[in-house]
């Protein structure tokens, strides 16, 4: 069929086609694209943007103001900030991916297990994760990587950790409602096994709003980072963390504000950024919402 | 004149107005004192604790016989008179009129609880490792107390008069066990009032003091780990005082009327030390080659930036038996030579930069706390990055004092290089060449952290320590020091200068070379 006509089916080209067309009417979302892309770049391509090394020190050119020798002025180890920025960018972004991807995945499959099976499982799930929930998040985080020592798998962890149960309530509350759905019974019905359900009519009906989450999520997941960093928690030295870099040039506010401003600008830019486009995505899934 | 530059002239006058009025007035009684500093005690007990954050408030609570005046001379306290019976034996007479804050009367009877409790073979007290050869008190009369040595000591007095020596209510001891350490009972002119971990110590003054009654009704030791927070505390007047204060912000404050710098030159050496049982800081090559990759010039210009002088040895200028070791001719700065010696120690550059032998990268782990000492974050900091540019690469992990001060103080250590500082408290070079380099005093007995061991070095200490002659004991040391910078296994960073930032209205304060020892029963707050 598809090979006679050249063309997709109907519903398949409306799905791509049409979420582009609504979120490309969301100028925010698409700011919030743009930002996310530029990060990406600058991460990806850290090597060869960044204009120095970004441990390599001169003390002697300690808290350098802006312009001049350093585009973005110098640390107070008189470090390059530019380069630490784009550096830094790498550890937000990876903090942020891995931690969101392990928070989807277990999430996702605590979610599901919890919400399809039901009953006492799903109690005993949903209570478990209740208690994590019930913690204020840096202090789950801070108590993990007390736990576990600083550095940046342990800020992985934590923070995937921290993620985890809310990716958990947002899928077992999809599964709940899908699995309700008639075409979820006509598949039992005609014999499909609970994996087969699961995998095939179930799960790709979560996709969505798993998009949107992890978006949504990777702001405060950088954000997460950040903090930790900043308490000493995080990555250590010489590895440049933006939360890190605000933490130590708060010593010096007074005398040169641009050692801890420029890294907090990145941190609130980047974050602004996953949050629009977390919410453009949103906006342009929801079905409820006219194309 | 224009309106800003009124303006301006108007703020002057206004802050130059109350001191200019008022003019020369005594001390007042009353008053918060509100010390802002960046960690917490580990104990108020000298039996657990002899490092700073704990001495500077246990030394107002707990008195020793002697104390050490800020020009370093031996005061009396709770002894009024002394006499030196043999050369292993002084003698003591104490106040008749002194009582403990729980009421205990203080007799020779205390003097020598306090010094069996710390002597005691089965538990000794931390700062027995750092008193010499003390064997005990011996008790003559009520009143008259020997102090007894194993050994012919010349440094003795000085080892009584360390605040480390504070005498104890025996009655609070036996009663409270081992909460003693938390809330501590002595006879000094402030009592301890509360200790909220991590947050606040508060003292309040003993109004049955036996001497000179304090001005202060209390004070209170605040915990503020960010540099830029006490500044602002001390700016905000939520503090009166900081210790440790921000270096780049030194300049600011002295300039500022309505703040005081105080300072004096202290005798405190901060470094970084070497496990030498540690592979391959065992190669005296590869620890040449860490001193010589440090720039420590740089380092004390522009970290230090001014608040803290050079160091040439473990020894501070100023100590009995110093010896400036020549470091900067020994093992100058320079990063090509420092490579040229792991070379000939049979590293040679990997892949990544980082050199390598027999395919072990040289990767080093070190131990540093961030605040404690002035800058020690940051001297690691920089020191992490001139050793990348001679191919190694050190792991860095800044932890809390109290853990820093439980890993230094264990049996075995697992980090190749731990950031420190000395303090000679008693100013007589036996108080820091025995405990920190003699074969026997690796910890926990000691503080021999880089664990050396060298029979020719422990000959010449120990001669030094029973000798009574000061000429003699100069030279002993003296080639004890060249010893140790043979071998070197550390990097002295600077010597301290001891700083505190107060508001202007806070008067009486004169800064001690050992920055615990500050006196502040003569500390009053103009109002």
């Amino acid at each position: 069929m598809q090979e006679e006509t050249g063309r997709l089916p109907v519903a398949y080209r409306s799905t791509g086609a049409a979420l582009w067309r609504r979120f490309r009417r969301n100028r925010l979302a698409l700011a919030g694209l743009l930002i996310v892309a530029l990060l990406a770049c600058a991460a990806m391509l850290a090597p060869a943007l960044a204009p120095a090394d970004p441990a390599r020190q001169s003390l002697e050119d300690k808290r350098m103001p802006p312009g001049g020798k350093y585009l973005l002025g110098a640390d107070e180890f008189g470090r390059d900030i530019a380069s630490r920025l784009i550096y830094g960018s790498r550890i937000a972004l990876m903090v942020g991916l891995v931690s969101v991807l392990f928070a989807a995945v277990l999430g996702t499959a605590l979610g599901t297990v919890a919400g399809y099976v039901g009953g006492a499982v799903d109690e005993a799930l949903m209570r478990t994760l209740d208690v994590l929930l019930a913690f204020p998040y840096l202090l789950l985080a801070i108590a993990i990587v007390s736990a576990l020592g600083p550095g940046l798998q342990n800020t992985i962890l934590a923070v995937g950790v921290w993620a985890t149960p809310g990716f958990a309530r947002v899928i077992r509350g999809s599964v709940l409602a899908i699995k309700e759905q008639e075409y979820v019974q006509a598949a039992r019905a005609a014999g499909a096994g609970t994996g087969r359900v699961v995998v095939r009519h179930v799960l790709p009906n979560c996709i969505s709003i798993l998009i949107v989450y992890s978006a949504l999520y990777m702001a405060s997941a950088i954000l997460l980072e950040a903090a930790l960093s900043f308490l000493g928690l995080g990555v250590q030295p010489p590895t440049p963390s933006w939360g890190l870099m605000v933490s130590t040039g708060r010593d010096f506010i007074t005398l040169a504000p641009h050692i801890a401003t420029l890294p907090g600008l990145a941190i609130a830019v980047t974050v602004l950024g996953f949050n629009l486009l977390g919410d453009g995505l949103r906006d342009a899934l929801d079905p409820k919402m006219p194309a | 004149m224009t309106r800003s530059a009124l303006v301006a002239a108007g703020l002057v006058v206004m802050l130059l107005a109350p001191s200019a009025l008022s003019g020369p007035v005594g001390p007042v009684r009353g008053g918060t004192l509100t010390i802002a500093r960046p960690v917490d005690a580990v104990s108020l007990d000298p039996h657990f604790e002899t490092t700073a954050p704990g001495a500077w408030i246990y030394q107002m609570i707990l008195e020793p016989l002697l104390v050490l005046g800020p020009d370093m001379k031996i005061q009396p306290r709770l002894a009024t008179a002394w006499r030196v019976m043999s050369s292993s034996r002084i003698r003591f007479t104490l106040r008749r009129d002194v009582k403990f804050h729980d009421g205990t009367p203080f007799n020779a009877q205390a003097v020598k609880f306090t010094f069996d409790r710390a002597f005691d073979p089965r538990s000794p007290g931390r700062w027995a490792s750092l008193a010499g050869p003390i064997k005990g008190a011996e008790v003559v009369d009520d009143y008259t107390v020997d102090i007894v040595t194993n050994e012919p000591y010349a440094p003795l007095l000085y080892s009584v008069a360390m605040l480390y020596a504070g005498i104890v209510s025996p009655t609070a001891v036996q009663r409270m066990g081992a909460e003693f350490s938390r809330r501590p009972v002595g006879t000094g002119p402030f009592k301890f009032e509360e200790w909220r971990t991590n947050d606040r110590i508060t003292i309040t003054r003993n109004d049955d003091y036996w001497g000179p009654k304090a001005y202060l009704d209390r004070i209170v030791f605040r915990v503020i780990p960010e540099e830029s927070a006490r500044m602002i505390a001390l700016r905000t007047g939520e503090a009166d005082m900081v210790l440790v204060p921000a270096p780049a912000q030194l300049a600011a404050f002295a300039r500022d009327p309505a703040f005081r710098v105080a300072q004096a030159t202290g005798l405190r050496v901060v470094f970084t030390g070497m496990n030498l049982t540690r592979p391959p800081l065992s190669d005296v090559r590869v620890r040449r080659a860490l001193f010589m990759a440090a720039n420590r010039q740089s380092i004390l210009q522009n970290i230090l930036e001014g608040a803290a002088g050079p160091a040439d040895g473990i020894l501070a200028p100023g100590v009995f038996g110093y010896k400036p070791m020549g470091l900067d001719r020994l093992y100058p700065y320079n990063p090509q030579r420092a490579r040229q010696l792991l070379l000939e120690a049979g590293f040679r550059p990997g892949p990544d930069g980082i050199m390598q032998r027999e395919g072990i990268p040289l990767v080093l782990s070190i131990l540093s706390a961030r605040g404690r000492y002035f800058k020690d974050a940051e001297i690691t900091e920089a020191y992490q990055a001139q050793l990348r540019e001679i191919g190694v690469r050190l792991d860095v992990q800044f932890l809390e004092w109290a853990t820093v001060f439980t890993n230094v103080r264990a049996a075995t250590l697992d980090y190749h290089l731990f950031t420190l500082g000395w303090v000679t408290t008693t100013a007589d070079a036996d108080y820091s060449m025995l405990p920190l380099f003699r074969s026997d005093q690796a910890p926990p007995r000691g503080w021999n952290t880089w664990r050396y061991v060298n029979p020719e070095f422990d000959r010449l200490v120990d001669a030094a320590r029973t000798s009574l002659a000061p000429r003699e004991r100069e030279d002993l040391y003296g080639r004890a020091q060249d010893l140790i910078a043979r071998d070197i296994m550390f990097i002295p960073w600077y010597t301290t200068r001891e700083i505190a930032v107060m508001r202007a209205n806070v008067n009486g304060f004169v800064p001690h070379p050992i920055e615990y020892n500050q006196g502040f029963s003569h500390v009053w707050i103009q109002r």
